[in-house]
């Protein structure tokens, strides 16, 4: 038999405590007798009296011995001591509180405002996690230190002013119910993203995974860091087959780079960088492998109320139009966004003139308004005249597509299949659905999503497993203050 | 390094020296090395025309101790540029004899102000200026004789002890003065052990004292943003971090909001005052208030309000004490260390649970309950602390 002896100095524990250490060393293998004790000279007297083994320890300190068969048993058995005197907190330490599944988050959504976004997605990506960034007014110089964060911890950064992600077929942000398939897609473009994932479904695919990059990534400054990260995720996803590329306008070096990364995958890719002549809709038919519809000329004096940004600007590039993106930083500041708030578009409805054919963009899914075409019937109504819209949505998003199409044919508006043929006054109907198959697609982040949700609410209500949290801004929301605690943290 | 890795290295590295001090008390014996007409007192330095109430009523009687006129001119500083500190108006007088404390790791010392319902709350009659001479001439000397025999008594055990018995060692030392009163009756004369029987509080001094001594291990934490001192002096509320040593970052002290006692309204209370705020310093007093329902009815809230606001102290601090521990959650740990950046991110300020002395002069104690320090203590502290180091 052999003993070993611990002395943790100035620390105290109840006797009640130290009964049950000297139990459950005892219990551990390989161990014959153990005794922890308070070292007052009676407790020590008592310990050798039994026999056992000491060292020199005053009466605030804490003495455990232990007796074993062998030296390894009774060392092994002291470095239990830390786990069993280990005891849990009644709240999570982390400064949020916490109520969900046990396993931890990997994907943190923030939606909290822009001069907080950076130091709250800059936590979630050195806590391990992939981020889906909402925020948008976060400086340039945030998103590049952001996006080389993610680049060095191997992380999936979508955003700042990314609106609209699929991941394993949960739509995150605002997107859309759609079937799943062999389409991937990547994009600097939320609505875009929305459109052509829409028209996939309703031409009978479906979408692997839909990845954001925010809407800057193809810039210079940027150099599409996150569009090649998407890019190698879905090389490697086995369910994808085709990659759709959108942005808007990209910086045609950065084009060319991403161009050439995504070329490297084997896939095949459908680039749809908007400024040329290829629309949304010509994308995602060519993703399905369906002949592109026969372009016809553009709608005339046009007027277009527009909520979605890229379907405004590819709105615009068709018509030539008069196009307004109400979802511009300067109408949507101080008030909700036009796709969850229709109050703007109502109001400027009417001042639309009569002999103007007004272009609407209506646009469903997770997060959009309940019933977007409901909320702006009686103005359309009012005013009377020519409208043309189209719908972006799938009849399994909440707000179900066909119905709100027949509001709006109700209301003397022409729906068209999709935002270009609107724009071009073109009301021949999708193609019939085609049967597609589709392999299953692995969890895209390498585990099933556990999200952590910062900011908006609503965005938690997608998830299968999500951790909410009571966001509060740092420092009561003094950006100054803010400032300094990012440099001190 | 990022500032904040050295930062958190500077934390965990106060929190250990502040762990590894064995606070004993000593003695009791006058403040070494004070000047003929100094007056110590709690809180951050004070002028006489911005004193409180009850702090200009402690002087006075103070001044009567000593035997000088009420007009005797007197150089005021706070305890804590003294290693010091004392309960309530905290006023500390050349001839007034004090707790000695001192950490037997390092042997550096401290001392503590005798905590009594008279003067320390402003109180300057014959009564309050009687009971300070008794203590002066009878309780002292006898302490001081047996704990000199005892030879020392070990505070952070003790305290452990105390906590297991309900007790948060600010407002509530009872089982710690009972048990402190184990120790040291069979050396005192029955009259000192009948004055102690009666005063659950006692204790309070030395709890305060050992606070002071394991602030003072983290006192000069190059880079730690955790604080090592919380005063007030009636007038403003102090606090002191780590990585700016000596400075204070004051703002007007609040009033407390508890239980007044019988004649008393909350329009008579005074603000906040003392030094024992070091208590909740090192995670004690509103820090634990969990392992202390008894104390609930005194401080005018209920157990389950008490529980959730003394829980949220972990979401301000860094670390948890070893030893003191609260047997009601499982035995977790004190939340020790408060850093400063902590406070500022999420807007939560220090619990403190304290005693409450009238506006004006010449009142014994006139209530107790719960207060917390104002924000912009923090927010200065931690801007200066990024000035001094030239960050944002």
């Amino acid at each position: 038999m052999t003993f070993a002896t611990r002395v943790r100095r100035n620390e105290y524990r109840d006797s009640g405590t130290l009964m049950s250490l000297a139990a459950r060393l005892q219990a551990l293998p390989g161990i014959a007798r153990a005794a922890a004790i308070m070292a007052t000279p009676k407790n020590v007297e008592l310990l050798t009296s039994m026999g056992f083994a000491s060292e020199p320890a005053t009466s605030s300190d804490l003495l455990i011995v232990v007796e074993g068969a062998s030296q390894d048993a009774v060392e092994q058995a002291l470095t239990a001591i830390d786990a069993l005197l280990e005891r849990r907190a009644g709240f999570s330490p982390s400064g949020r509180t916490e109520v969900g599944p046990a396993s931890p988050p990997n994907l943190a959504v923030i939606s909290v405002p822009g001069p907080f976004a950076a130091r709250e997605a800059r936590r979630a990506l050195r806590a391990g996690q992939h981020v889906f960034l909402f925020s948008n007014n976060v400086p340039v110089v945030d998103e590049i230190a952001l996006k080389r964060e993610a680049r060095e911890r191997d992380l999936l950064l979508m955003g700042p002013d990314c609106g609209t992600a699929i991941l394993d077929g949960t739509p995150i942000g605002f997107a859309n119910r759609v079937r799943r398939g062999a389409i991937g897609i990547v994009g600097a473009s939320g609505t875009g993203i929305q459109e052509i994932s829409t028209l996939v479904h309703r031409l009978g695919h479906g979408v692997s995974h839909a990845i954001g990059t925010g809407s800057r990534d193809l810039s210079d400054a940027l150099g599409g860091s996150s569009t090649m990260r998407g890019v190698d995720l879905l090389a490697h996803d086995e369910a994808t087959e085709v990659i759709v590329l959108v942005s808007k306008p990209p910086s045609p070096a950065v084009a060319q780079k991403v161009r050439e990364h995504a070329r490297q995958t084997g896939k095949r890719i459908v680039e749809c960088f908007l400024g040329g002549e290829k629309t949304l809709e010509d994308a995602a038919f060519e993703a399905c492998g369906i002949e592109v519809p026969r372009r016809g000329a553009s709608l005339q004096n046009v007027v277009g109320l527009y909520s979605g940004g890229t379907l405004a600007s590819e709105a615009r590039r068709i018509t030539k139009g008069d196009i307004t993106d109400l979802g511009e930083d300067e109408y949507t500041r101080g008030r909700p966004h036009p796709m969850i708030d229709p109050t703007i578009r109502i109001e400027r409805i009417a001042h639309v003139p009569k002999d103007a054919v007004l272009l609407l963009d209506v646009v469903l899914g997770e997060g959009a308004h309940p019933d977007p075409a409901g909320a702006l019937i009686p103005a359309l109504i009012a005013r009377g005249g020519t409208t043309y819209a189209s719908v972006t949505g799938t009849d399994e998003d909440p707000q179900h597509r066909a119905t709100q199409v027949r509001k709006l044919q109700d209301a003397g508006v022409i729906v068209c299949r999709s935002n270009a043929a609107a724009a071009r006054g073109d009301e021949r109907e999708l193609p019939p659905p085609t049967a597609a198959s589709s392999k299953p697609s692995p969890p895209i982040l390498g585990a099933p999503i556990v999200a952590i949700n910062l900011g908006l609410d609503s965005f938690a209500n997608t998830f299968a497993h999500v951790i909410r949290t009571d966001w509060r801004p740092p420092a009561g929301g003094d950006e100054e203050l803010a400032r300094i605690l990012d440099a001190l943290t | 390094m990022t500032w904040g890795e050295r930062i958190d290295a500077a934390n965990a590295e106060a929190v250990r020296r502040m762990l590894a001090t064995r606070p004993f008390w000593i003695d009791v014996q006058t403040v070494p090395g004070m000047g003929a007409r100094e007056i110590y007192h709690s809180g951050p330095p004070v002028t006489i025309e911005r004193m409180s109430g009850a702090q200009s009523g402690a002087l006075l009687c103070a001044k009567r101790f000593e035997g000088w006129a009420d007009s005797e001119p007197v150089e005021l500083s706070p305890n804590h540029h003294h290693r010091g500190v004392g309960p309530m108006a905290g006023v500390v007088s050349p001839s007034m004899p004090v707790f000695i404390l001192e950490d037997r790791t390092t042997r550096r010392r401290a001392y503590a102000a005798l905590e009594e319902p008279r003067m320390n709350f402003g109180a300057f009659d014959a009564a309050a200026v009687e009971l300070r001479r008794w203590w002066t001439a009878f309780l002292a000397p006898a302490l001081g004789k047996a704990i000199r025999e005892l030879g020392g008594l070990d505070l952070v055990p003790l305290i452990a002890r105390a906590l297991h018995r309900g007790d948060e060692m600010h407002n509530r030392p009872a089982a710690a003065t009972s048990l402190m009163l184990v120790e040291l009756a069979p050396l005192l004369p029955r009259e000192a052990i009948e004055y102690i029987r009666e005063d659950e509080i006692f204790f309070l001094s030395l709890s305060m004292g050992a606070s002071k001594l394991m602030a003072d291990a983290a006192f000069d934490g190059e880079d730690s943003t955790l604080v090592t001192a919380m005063a007030r002096n009636g007038t403003d509320f102090g606090i002191r971090v780590a990585g700016t040593g000596d400075r204070w970052f004051t703002a007007p002290s609040p009033v407390a909001k508890g239980l007044m006692l019988a004649g008393f309204t909350p329009d008579d209370a005074g603000a906040d005052m003392g030094d024992s705020a070091i208590t909740e310093t090192v995670g004690l007093g509103g820090f634990v208030l969990q392992g202390a329902p008894a104390i609930n009815e005194m401080l005018g809230t209920t157990a389950s309000e008490a529980w959730a606001m003394a829980e949220e102290m972990r979401r301000i601090t860094v670390a948890t004490h070893p030893s003191w521990t609260m047997p009601a959650l499982d035995f977790a740990g004190a939340p020790l260390g408060i850093d400063v950046r902590k406070v500022v991110e999420t807007g939560i300020l220090p619990l403190i649970d304290t005693a409450i002395a009238h506006k004006r002069p010449g009142f014994p104690i006139i209530g107790a309950g719960l207060t917390r320090p104002p924000m912009a203590c923090f927010t200065a502290a931690l801007r200066a602390f990024a000035a001094d180091r030239g960050i944002a």
